[in-house]
């Protein structure tokens, strides 16, 4: 078995307090997979754990194959992972412009040198960068705000451009983190179409979700956290039915 | 009239000088956030080193340990080289910690430099500092003249510094740098080394400050460490924070207004017994003066405006 | 031994000046650069009391320590109060502007001259052959001591206190529970600010005054702050301690002008290791 993200045995302690606790799961690749519990059962820590934002007190996480435990973020996200945050992952005094184009890789004009003497390469990467954010603006719904600040941009338009914004970072695994919150429910099922055409068109999608009905439509695969421990994990048909799930949830009204 | 003419070459190469300071606050601050508190310490570490560079062995009463007797432009370059070397040191521990931490430890390593420039007379001549400084091209314009000279050739480095930071602020490296200052944890999330960033800029704002130390001493004539002082700081954030944070144009604008304040207090020092009231009384009035503005006109008289994003040059075909 | 003494003074006077500072950036927000000028206001008051005055060194004291109070209250109801809710650089560049106001007006009155007070040196107490302290500067330690215990019993045991502590934790959730805010600001400016003439004060016992020893010691007061932990009121006082220790013992190693620098250097390492400062921001 080897899952394109591999979670071992990873423990998260806080001084005495386990926010997560010897948990091991896998996600697969062009998957999507849900992380669900109820709250302070450790999703996020675990996200971060994962993603280098945190460091993992016990255990090992891999992708891909290679182990990448206790990188510094910013390492991982270039090893093809890209994250969102339960707070805004937007910039929001750049434009939606500004915030799709900060995000592609390797970007020559990021190097001072590059800056003063290889204008010419620059300005040809970004014109082709240009025109892939033309196409996400388009295919997002935001081309009409280009130039908006992206503090002024509702709730789902905001969450639309993080999805954006994963387009031009074009990563392999995207881990969000409650997409759905903040949405009103009609703009849910477009949330959820996206992140459909995005996994048909090869992404893998890890979610931590809140909203169940929104998580069980999408995933092909769950795990549920509760009080720092794995309890179950399963295809949603099979999570929905265990005992042990519905008890962890029980009075937790959605 | 050629004396007005000196006297406004004066203002403006001081001028020229704290804009420098100012800009480079708007590098540190305006693009990335950091709320960098050292400036003079850069300055004056910049200045010191121009002067050990270039001039001889000690006469007379001085003391101190290094000197190179080197032409002018190598002081400067030194100037610059020697100041990012210890920003470098600086920064590495430092910008890994965040805000009041960051500003309080650049405000100390100011007051540390200045402390050991004062007391390491071995080294530095101590509180005497430097004089006679050795003065870019002073041998071909001898006389009053020279600060038109002076003036001339720091607006024209001004002009420099400043088209640097434009491109800068303008190329991805700046789009980045406001994305690391809007949400450092998004920043890295989208893989960008975000220490790196910040370290660069740290480095080019130092430099900056180096220069602008290295010119201090020009128009002064002579480096000592009472010149280096937390007000030089406090001065180029002043000027930003009036001119319009995050912004070139407005730290110049900024600076200009601060200092023709200033200047304008000098001139109405009338006698010498008034000077020490008078300048009591300047203190409280730029303070008076700095609280009004920050009451009334908290963003500065140009405020920072997002810089248009670049127009999509593939306007795309109409749906 | 000497040294040690010196040293303890030295932190009883940080402990003072920092514990105020922290309770100000942990309540406000914000660095309060015109703190250091509550020192000076204490110290020249105490020094307008006692020699223009021809008070007793004692009621000079206590007089000057009220007199800071409502001064440093004044300020941030001039000042500070207006810009609440202004980020919190803004609102610390303020703070420079009215350090340089408070500087120049003490130099307007009192002129650019080093002063002392009109109070004779006393004796130290000898123990064998060592000579411990004089009783003045006992009584000093003392007044420290007796200050933080009060402050202990203040934030612990009483209801203002306790308020206090719910405010500075979270501010809105404290209004909302009915705290009332707006006098308990008033109280800690107060304190703060009553700490920091105190303080000034006993510079001006062991050391000189001059218009410039606001910005002397806020450098000094920053440091241990952050060694405290931003924020952290008894991170603020062992820090304090600790920084007058060392500094003043390490005289005997170190020349004496080093003092500053060994505390710089003291907080890049402890940076490095433990970003939080000792305490964490509680």
């Amino acid at each position: 078995m080897s899952a394109m993200l591999q979670v071992e045995g990873i423990s998260k302690y806080f001084g005495g307090l386990k926010a997560v606790d010897d948990c091991t799961l896998g996600v697969e690749q062009g998957s999507i997979t849900a992380l669900i519990g109820p709250n302070g059962s450790g999703k996020t820590t675990l996200f971060n754990v994962v993603t280098g934002f945190l460091k993992a007190t016990k255990g090992r996480v891999l992708f891909e194959g290679r182990e990448i435990t206790n990188l510094p973020p910013h390492r991982i996200a270039n090893l093809g992972i890209a994250r969102t945050f339960q707070v805004s992952s937007l910039f929001p005094k750049l434009t939606v412009w500004e915030n799709l184009l900060v995000a592609y890789p390797h970007q020559k004009g990021e190097s001072l040198w590059a800056v003063f003497t290889g204008q010419g390469q620059i300005r040809k990467q970004e014109e082709e960068q240009i025109e892939r954010a033309h196409r996400i603006t388009d295919r997002i719904g935001l081309a009409h705000k280009i130039e908006e600040k992206a503090a002024n941009l509702s709730a789902p338009e905001a969450r639309m451009l993080e999805i954006g914004r994963q387009l031009m970072f074009s990563p392999r695994l995207v881990m969000l983190d409650e997409p759905s919150s903040g949405v009103n429910p009609a703009m849910l099922d477009v949330l959820a179409n996206m992140i459909i055409e995005l996994n048909k068109e090869g992404m893998t999608f890890f979610i931590i979700g809140h909203n169940l009905s929104f998580i069980m439509k999408l995933s092909h695969f769950m795990h549920v956290l509760h009080y720092s421990k794995l309890i179950a994990s399963g295809t949603p048909q099979v999570v929905a039915r265990d005992e042990r799930v519905i008890e962890a949830y029980m009075g937790v009204r959605q | 009239m050629s004396n007005i003419i000196l006297f406004l070459s004066s203002v403006i190469a001081l001028m020229g000088i704290y804009a420098l300071l100012t800009l480079a606050v708007n590098l540190h601050y305006g693009y990335a956030g950091l709320l960098s508190f050292g400036i003079v310490g850069f300055a004056a570490v910049g200045a010191y080193t121009y002067a050990i560079v270039t001039r001889g062995a000690p006469v007379g009463e001085d003391v101190y340990l290094f000197y190179f007797n080197q032409p002018w432009w190598v002081g400067f370059l030194a100037a610059g080289v020697v100041t990012t070397l210890f920003a470098f040191i600086i920064g590495l521990p430092t910008l890994r910690v965040e805000g009041d931490y960051l500003l309080i430890v650049t405000f100390a390593f100011a007051e540390v430099i200045q402390d050991l420039l004062s007391n390491e007379g071995w080294l530095t001549n101590g509180t005497r500092g430097f004089i006679n400084i050795h003065l870019p091209f002073r041998e071909l314009i001898p006389g009053r003249n020279y600060t038109l000279i002076l003036a001339f050739l720091i607006v024209v480095i001004v002009a420099v510094v400043y088209l640097i930071a434009q491109r800068l602020g303008t190329a991805p490296f700046g789009r980045t740098l406001r994305a690391i200052r809007d949400n450092e944890p998004a920043a890295l999330a989208i893989g960008k080394s975000v220490f790196s960033f910040k370290m660069r800029v740290f480095l080019l704002g130092a430099a900056i400050c180096g220069f602008a130390g290295a010119m201090y001493t020009w128009y002064m004539t002579l480096a000592m460490p009472s010149i280096f002082g937390m007000s030089v700081s406090f001065a180029a954030w002043i000027a930003l924070i009036v001119g319009g944070q995050g912004n070139n144009k407005g730290a110049i604008v900024g600076t200009i207004v601060l200092l023709g304040v200033q200047q304008a207090f000098k001139f109405i020092s009338l006698t010498p017994d008034m000077a020490p009231i008078i300048s009591s009384i300047q203190l409280i009035m730029e303070g008076l003066v700095l609280i009004v503005i920050l009451r009334f006109w908290p963003r500065g008289l140009l405020p920072e405006k997002s810089p248009r994003p670049p127009k999509p040059a593939i306007t795309k075909e109409a749906i | 031994m000497q040294y040690a003494v010196y040293g303890l003074l030295m932190g009883c006077v940080l402990l003072l000046a920092t514990v105020g500072f922290s309770m100000i950036r942990r309540v406000e927000g914000f660095l309060n650069f015109a703190h250091g000028q509550m020192l000076a206001v204490g110290a020249y008051s105490c020094y307008a009391f006692n020699n223009l005055l021809g008070w007793d060194i004692i009621p000079s004291a206590i007089a000057a320590v009220l007199v800071t109070a409502v001064i440093g209250y004044l300020v941030a109801y001039t000042v500070f109060f207006p810009l609440t809710g202004k980020p919190p650089l803004l609102i610390a560049i303020a703070s420079t502007g009215a350090s340089y106001v408070i500087q120049g007006l003490i130099e307007v009155f009192f002129g650019p001259n080093v002063k002392q007070y009109r109070f004779p040196p006393m004796r130290a107490i000898k123990i064998g052959n060592l000579s411990l302290a004089g009783p003045d500067q006992i009584a000093m330690v003392f007044a420290a001591a007796i200050t933080v215990l009060f402050l202990h019993f203040l934030l612990t045991r009483t209801e203002t206190g306790k308020a206090i502590r719910a405010m500075a934790a979270n501010f809105n959730l404290a209004r909302i529970r009915g705290i009332n805010t707006p006098r308990l600001r008033v109280y800690i400016w107060l304190i703060a600010s009553a700490m920091g003439g105190l303080a000034g004060v006993m510079i001006g016992l062991i050391s000189r005054l001059a218009p410039f020893m606001g910005f002397e010691y806020i450098t000094l007061i920053m440091i241990v702050a952050i060694l405290g932990g931003l924020g952290s009121i008894y991170g603020a006082m062992v820090a304090a301690l600790i920084i007058g220790l060392i500094t003043q013992m390490s005289v005997m190693v170190i020349p004496p002008q080093y003092s500053q620098l060994v505390a710089f250097v003291l907080i890049i390492v402890v940076l490095l290791i433990r970003p939080q400062g000792i305490f964490k921001e509680a």
